[in-house]
């Protein structure tokens, strides 16, 4: 009974969106009602996330059939550590959403979409089934589809059909990997998947679908060569659907290398390790100068989604505990700091009407706080200390000198200058004048769209001073990610119908 | 080794479906996404092994040799989410065709 | 021990006090620097014999994982330096507040920033923790740049503080390399244990240069020594007070601070000494002669800063082979003397509205108390027996005497004299050039008064006595031959260049400003990434697929090598003949609308290409998915229909593909065909290494006993991977809000009209519908033991009722049916939804299926609720494409 807990992550947030969408007004009554069941979600991960590092992974057996033929939730620390920031961080960008639209209505489909990609996210984190991922994922593509075709400015964009094609190509492919995992393997499950894989000799097929499955997440995830779309998509949405776009699209990329890395086979067995080393730095590079070249603040901020996506991926490919830790902890702080940065800039935008460089300016002598909120984050994201940022990179850093040898540590090292490096443009470009005079508002700064990007800052201070054992969480989440044999036991023990 | 066609099958669909996608003209984008998901399910089908001499996954008492019935049930979810799919890029073109003959007024935006 | 954390809480608790006060009360603010300031220099006063004693450290458990501890160090080089900072902090804040007396300029930012400053640099002195340190190091870079960018409205101001902030942090991220080379090489980043291995440390490490490099580097970043040392006179541009406090006599010396406490270590390392009083040396040098070149009052204080820090640097290098230790009397000589230097420029400033030497002179009787003050800060300038400053040179040009002609030793000596003669000729320069001469017109006055030089006399007053008492002291008539000679030197040179007017006319090619070059490369970088970015095909959205589909290609392609080997050929097998044919076809048809003539051609041969899949699914022996693809490809042919009716005859371009040329199109063609031989050869491979243990195998067997249905696939969708079907009907009402959000009066089809005026279709279509309800309940009903189930049976129920629309419109559609079809598509998501979540209000699993009787249980609930989802959905978007009156919507579905 209490491993059914987990079906809640998934039932709540489709629960939110049936509501929002069979009730449609009053706009009033939907957004306490989201918030409501958000609230719900988060407070029940930060418990869920207490049980598991405690007493270890849960495994629940949908429909109660034994595994590997049923579908299976498992909500190890890695899942659920991923399962709570997110759910967090969505609650911060709804009560965002609620607090700077107070006096007009948002779009209809808002709210149950954002529910939707809330339940495609906890349902990626927490599957335990490779097709089951695929539906999750689908869930949150169809759903950030949806989302671009909001926007007038999304659906007219240059960039929205790529997108589109894009993912629809990215698809077929995870139905392809999909396949190819089953005929060859005969399972779908992820444990089980990990148990046959290694009783296998056949290497040549491993690196094969290795292959397969870097291609797919890697283009979710952003990976250079396949990043392309990423840095174009993000600047047309609303700052509050970026944000949300940033926490949780490209996090499901790297989670599933992570969850495939650490229960199917590892990366070097599926032959993609030497590749994520390569590919994750010219990633990081790339996003690295490509942020630099931006001119508008959005712009700006998706690079550097690339750019980091780029570190976890040149973690993951490092391997070893301490490595993949840094990569959890990055993307874990990267979930909380990059959201926080797009509704800052969303507020900027707001007040000025654009978030093109060349046309905002002198924010810093009117928002002194917002000026402060965006300082602490930037610095997050740059990796200054004490924030949740340095142990990140410091962990990696450790990481790359315990596996690699002097190079990936040299580029890890440059890609926070270059991060520094594009913050201090948007600085330069959006809180320092650019001339002598102050410019005009389109309106005032209310306190109360202000209290979202603060907590979010203050959350990242407080990790980074060490509240809450941030790293030892995710060393945790590493452990028993890592755990097969454990992950293995406890699934043969739950389900009980189909039982011989 | 003993589904050749349906190699051939696969390769044409896959190949034929990008060369439309990449196309970048409406109609014959859609024409590449109805090809790429076919080939994708047939794919996916092609993973159940050879069904010659086999039996449809309807059990009864002279159902001797079914064939895997999960593939199927796989290639259904992905027909019905693939559809989904086509709908809203459907949809999403004629609003663009749309808007190119009638602008609507300029909202500001983001 | 509470008084080791005092010091460092006091500025903490100044800094929380100052965030809640209000804006408006300015300058008083700085008040809370002051309280903070004396509050931490009591209670490191109150250790200093305890440190003098020992060393102590406090430690805090703080990140558990890492190992890392909170510690903080008292001993006599951090006592030193706390009382320094937190000394110079006090005077600093009393001077600023008056200072900034007649300013209207918002100072909370200011006042947070400084304190923050204080504490940082608190933090730093006092840490027990490489990495402690580095975190309070960062710290007071980010300070920095906001009290340097104060006035951000001057051009100036902001230029100033990027080039330092990021020449800090270049440099800082170097000193964090080089910590993590040392710490993870030692393993421990704790400075006890470092100073107790000493020089042995350097053996140990993996890359001994390089993290000696790092390290240097980080130190020579922050005290601006050569490379580094251009930022700090555009750091000028700061606020007075900044400029006294953090560029002169704190922020600057950390670098020095990191020599000094690392030193027993450093002492070890290849080359220590050569490098340092090689870079020490030049820079001394270099600084000494740039001030005589400086024309702006501070710029010259910042070159003589300059100057003085390479001197220390040196010190440093060689004082581990003459056995100095005379830390304090090295910092203090020169912060005793530039602070009071740079409050006098502040307060000259102010009082005659310019900073510029050329402009300034004859101020003897109008600033008296500023020209005792200078007067006694050249004194130690310029190292005149007595004074602080010579008894700091005494200290360090004694023993190199005694080691000449040692290479390093004698070097170091010779710069020393030479600076010193240049020293003296500055001295001359500044003396005579402000208070001397005629007096000039003020160009600009502010108030000046003369209580904020207070604080400066009492730190000139304070060198002065310490130069006199301090027990390290030589006799001042000691070395007088050298200390002569410098004099003398000196006043030639200020002779030949024409006294302090001559030194009006030098100017410095600007060729050597580096701040230039650097300043204009950090505003050029990002217009290169620009190029570099559009370069690598970042802003053509078309190529983005190409560029993925290329690279799955080559991956695969690596990949599937290894499977290519004689072995393939021959084992090639085909299937029956009807199999092959209808294969061949289809393979044929997907070609098919490449030579299709026109849009209706097109469409009706993807048709037939659907049409043949679903055939080949019969021959596969998959009657569900025959029926569903069968379903879905009729209206899927709608569907693209009335894209061709929005579209006529053209093909318009998607918004962001351009067109392409020829070689766009050949390199298509080589794409296209690529991948489908890769997917081709995969599917190849793919079937050869199938498996037979799998899980079909499983549900099978399981599917009339557990699942009560004989119908596998069935068991499979609405039972064992239900939730996948949950999640799949989800996606379909996502689409649905996303295709509502878009909807728009005009897009509805033209084709209505025609339609609903046969009167044929008007008549039966009533019962057509009927017809079409009763076989979808029928296929809904049987689904779970024979081909059918909730997906199909909904398909055929919508198809029905959008006919029915299209023969007597959607009005009377909508009177006939009387269920709104998005009501009815949320309310089979919620009855989805019941079924997965009821079994566990009664205690049972997460979407458990129970079986009741005559065939009805929870798993027919389940289909039902898919049924009701795509009838909702089906009838939704048919009705709406039909029908032009349908409200715009936003999003309702």
């Amino acid at each position: 009974m209490a491993a059914n807990i987990l079906s809640l992550f998934v039932l709540m947030p489709l629960f939110g969106a049936i509501l929002t969408m069979g009730l449609g007004e009053p706009s009033r009554f939907r957004r306490v009602l989201s918030l409501l069941v958000q609230g719900l979600v988060v407070a029940l991960s930060v418990f869920t996330l207490r049980e598991v590092l405690l007493h270890g992974p849960i495994v629940l057996a949908v429909g109660n059939w034994i595994l590997p033929f049923g579908i299976s939730l498992t909500a190890d620390a890695l899942g659920v550590a991923f399962v709570a920031t997110a759910h967090v961080v969505a609650f911060g960008i709804l009560l965002q959403e609620c607090l700077v639209r107070s006096h007009h209505a948002e779009p209809r489909a808002l709210f149950p979409l954002l529910h939707f990609m809330t339940m495609g996210a906890s349902l990626a984190f927490l599957t335990g089934d490779f097709f089951n991922l695929f539906v999750a994922f689908e869930i949150l593509l169809v759903s950030s589809y949806a989302l671009l075709g909001l926007e007038p400015a999304g659906r007219r964009a240059r960039e929205a059909f790529p997108y589109l094609l894009l993912n629809i190509f990215g698809s077929a492919l995870f139905l392809v990997a999909a396949a190819f995992a089953y005929s060859t393997y005969g399972t779908l499950n992820f444990v089980d998947l990990g148990t046959r894989i290694s009783l296998s000799a056949d290497e040549d097929r491993k690196r094969l679908f290795g292959a397969l499955c870097l291609t797919v997440f890697g283009l979710k995830a952003g990976l250079v060569p396949l990043h392309f779309w990423l840095p174009r998509a993000y600047p047309i949405l609303r700052p509050t659907v970026a944000a949300l776009f940033a926490a949780i699209l490209t996090k499901v990329g790297v989670y599933a290398l992570l969850r495939i890395g650490t229960n199917v086979a590892n990366f070097e067995t599926l032959g993609i390790d030497r590749v994520l080393v390569v590919g994750g730095v010219l990633t990081l590079v790339f996003g690295g100068l490509g942020a630099l070249s931006r001119s508008n603040v959005r712009g700006i901020l998706a690079f550097h989604i690339v750019a980091q996506v780029g570190y976890m991926l040149l973690g993951l490919g490092l391997g070893g505990p301490l490595a993949l830790t840094g990569v959890v902890l990055f993307a874990l702080h990267n979930m909380i700091v990059k959201p926080g940065l797009f509704l800052v800039g969303g507020v900027a935008l707001d007040a000025q009407g654009s978030d093109e460089l060349a046309r905002s300016g002198g924010l810093l002598a009117v928002a002194p706080s917002l000026a402060g909120i965006f300082l602490v984050l930037a610095l997050s994201l740059s990796g200054f200390p004490p924030l949740s940022g340095f142990w990140s990179k410091y962990v990696l850093l450790n990481g790359a000198l315990a596996q690699g040898t002097l190079t990936e540590f040299a580029f890890l090292l440059l890609g926070g200058l270059l991060t520094l490096l594009s913050m201090i443009k948007i600085w330069a470009g959006v809180f320092w004048p650019h001339g002598d005079a102050t410019p005009e508002l389109r309106h005032r700064i209310s306190r109360r769209t202000l209290v979202v990007p603060m907590l979010l800052a203050g959350l990242s201070v407080l990790l980074g001073l060490g509240l809450g054992d941030f790293v030892g969480v995710a060393e945790t989440t590493v452990d028993q990610a890592q755990n097969h044999d454990e992950l293995r036991v406890r699934g043969e023990s739950v389900g009980e119908k189909g039982r011989p | 080794m003993d589904q050749f066609e349906s190699v051939l099958a696969v390769g044409a669909l896959f190949g034929a479906g990008l060369w439309f996608l990449l196309d970048g003209r409406a109609l014959r984008a859609v024409i590449g996404v109805i090809l790429l998901s076919n080939a994708t399910n047939l794919f996916l089908l092609m993973s159940s092994g050879d069904p010659s001499g086999r039996a449809p996954p309807i059990l009864g008492p002279a159902n001797v040799d079914p064939v895997d019935p999960l593939p199927q049930a796989l290639i259904l979810t992905a027909i019905v989410i693939g559809f989904g799919v086509l709908a809203f890029l459907v949809v999403l073109l004629a609003r663009n065709v749309e808007d190119e003959r009638h602008p609507p007024e300029s909202s500001h935006g983001g | 021990m509470i008084e080791a954390y005092g010091a460092l809480l006091a500025p903490l608790a100044a800094f929380v006090a100052v965030l809640m006060a209000p804006a408006r009360w300015g300058r008083r603010l700085l008040w809370a620097l002051a309280a903070a300031a004396g509050a931490s220099f009591v209670a490191l006063w109150r250790l200093r014999a305890e440190a003098q004693a020992a060393a102590h450290a406090w430690r805090l458990p703080w990140i558990e994982s890492l190992g890392l501890d909170f510690v903080v160090t008292i001993d006599p080089l951090s006592i030193l330096y706390g009382l320094t900072v937190s000394g110079v902090g006090f005077a600093i804040a009393l001077y600023a507040i008056d200072y900034f007396a007649h300013d209207k300029r918002p100072l909370k930012t200011f006042s947070l920033s400084l304190i923050a400053f204080m504490g940082a640099m608190l933090g730093t002195v006092l840490a027990g923790n490489l990495l402690q340190l580095f975190l309070f190091w960062e710290l007071t870079s980010v300070a920095s740049f906001l009290l340097i960018g104060f006035d951000f409205r001057r051009a100036e101001a902001r230029r100033g503080a990027r080039l330092a902030f990021v020449v800090t942090s270049v440099t800082g991220l170097c000193l964090l390399a080089g910590i993590l080379l040392l710490g993870l090489g030692v393993g421990s980043f704790e400075i006890g244990e470092l100073l107790d291995m000493g020089p042995q440390v350097w053996n140990g490490l993996p890359y001994p240069t390089a993290t000696l490099a790092l390290l240097l580097i980080g130190a020579f970043g922050k005290s601006a020594q050569i490379p580094f040392f251009f930022w700090l006179p555009r750091a000028m541009s700061a606020p007075t007070p900044v400029s006294a406090y953090l560029h002169s006599a704190t922020m600057v010396k950390l670098g020095i601070f990191l020599l000094a406490r690392l030193s027993p270590v450093l002492a070890g390392a290849p080359d220590f000494t050569p490098i340092l009083v090689t870079i020490g040396g030049s820079t001394l040098l270099l600084g000494a002669i740039a001030a005589l070149f400086a024309q702006d009052l501070k710029a010259i204080l910042a070159y003589s800063t300059i100057s003085h820090l390479g001197w220390l640097v040196a010190y440093y290098g060689i004082a581990p082979s003459i056995g100095a230790h005379a830390d304090d009397v090295q910092l203090l000589a020169h912060v005793l003397y530039k602070a009071p230097l740079f409050m006098v420029a502040g307060y000259l400033e102010h009082l005659t509205g310019t900073r510029d030497l050329r402009r300034l002179g004859g101020l003897l009787p109008k600033a008296p108390l500023a020209a005792l003050i200078t007067l006694i800060a050249c004194a130690s300038l310029v190292a005149l027996p007595g004074s602080l400053g010579f008894v700091a040179k005494e200290l360090l040009t004694t023993p190199l005497k005694g080691l000449w002609p040692a290479p390093w030793a004698s070097a170091l000596l010779v710069a020393l004299l030479v600076a010193g003669a240049l020293k003296v000729a500055l001295a001359g320069r500044l003396l005579g050039g402000i208070f001397g001469g005629e007096e000039r017109d003020p160009a600009d006055p502010t108030h000046a008064s003369a209580t904020g030089l207070l604080p400066a006399l009492a730190i000139a007053l304070a060198g002065l006595a310490y130069g006199l008492l301090t027990p390290q002291a030589p006799s001042p008539f000691a070395g007088w031959q050298t200390t002569l000679g410098i004099f003398v030197v000196g006043a030639i040179l200020y002779r030949l260049a024409g006294g302090a007017r001559g030194f009006h006319r030098w100017h410095a090619p600007a060729s050597l400003d580096l701040a230039r070059p650097v300043d204009a490369a950090l505003d050029a970088f990002p217009k290169f990434c620009a190029r570099l970015v559009a370069w690598a095909q970042n802003d053509r959205p078309q190529l983005f697929l190409p560029l993925v589909a290329t690279s799955f290609v080559a991956f695969l392609l690596w990949r599937l090598l290894p499977f290519v080997d004689s072995s393939f050929v021959p084992g090639i097998a085909w299937g029956s003949a009807d199999r092959i044919a209808i294969a061949l076809l289809l393979a044929a048809s997907a070609f098919a609308p490449l030579f299709a003539r026109g849009n209706l051609a097109r469409i009706v041969v993807l048709s037939i290409s659907g049409f043949l899949l679903v055939t080949y699914f019969v021959v596969y022996r998959a009657p569900d998915l025959a029926m569903t693809q069968l379903l879905i490809e009729a209206v899927s042919f709608l569907l693209v229909l009335y894209l061709l009716g929005r579209l006529g005859e053209r093909d318009p371009r998607i918004p962001g593909f351009e067109a392409i040329g020829r070689v766009g199109r050949a390199a298509r063609a080589g794409l296209a065909a690529a991948f489908g031989l890769v997917m081709a050869f995969l599917s190849l491979v793919m079937v050869n290494g199938q498996t037979p243990e799998r899980l079909g195998r499983f549900f099978l067997a399981s599917s009339l006993p557990d699942a009560h249905g004989a119908n596998a696939v069935n068991t499979i969708l609405v039972d064992y991977r239900g939730f996948d079907t949950l999640g799949e009907i989800s996606v379909l009402a996502i689409a649905g809000l996303g295709i509502f959000a878009l909807w728009n009066r005009s897009l509805a089809a033209p084709i209505r009209r025609r339609l609903s005026e046969s009167a044929l279709l008007r008549g039966v279509a009533g019962l057509a519908v009927a017809v079409t309800f009763l076989i979808a309940a029928f296929l809904h009903w049987r689904g779970h033991n024979d081909p059918g189930g909730g997906f199909i049976a909904g398909l055929v129920a919508a198809l029905g009722l959008v006919l029915y629309a299209a023969a007597r419109g959607v009005p009377a559609a909508r009177r006939f049916f009387s269920i709104p079809p998005e009501v009815l598509c949320v309310v089979g998501l919620a009855l989805a939804w019941l079924t997965a979540a009821a079994p566990l209000i009664f205690g049972a699993a997460f979407f458990e299926h129970f079986m009741g009787p005559y065939g009805l249980g929870t798993a027919l609930a389940f289909d039902t609720g898919v049924f009701c989802v795509v009838v909702g959905l089906g009838t939704r978007i048919g009705w709406a494409l039909l029908n032009p009156s349908e409200e715009a919507e936003d999003g309702s579905v």
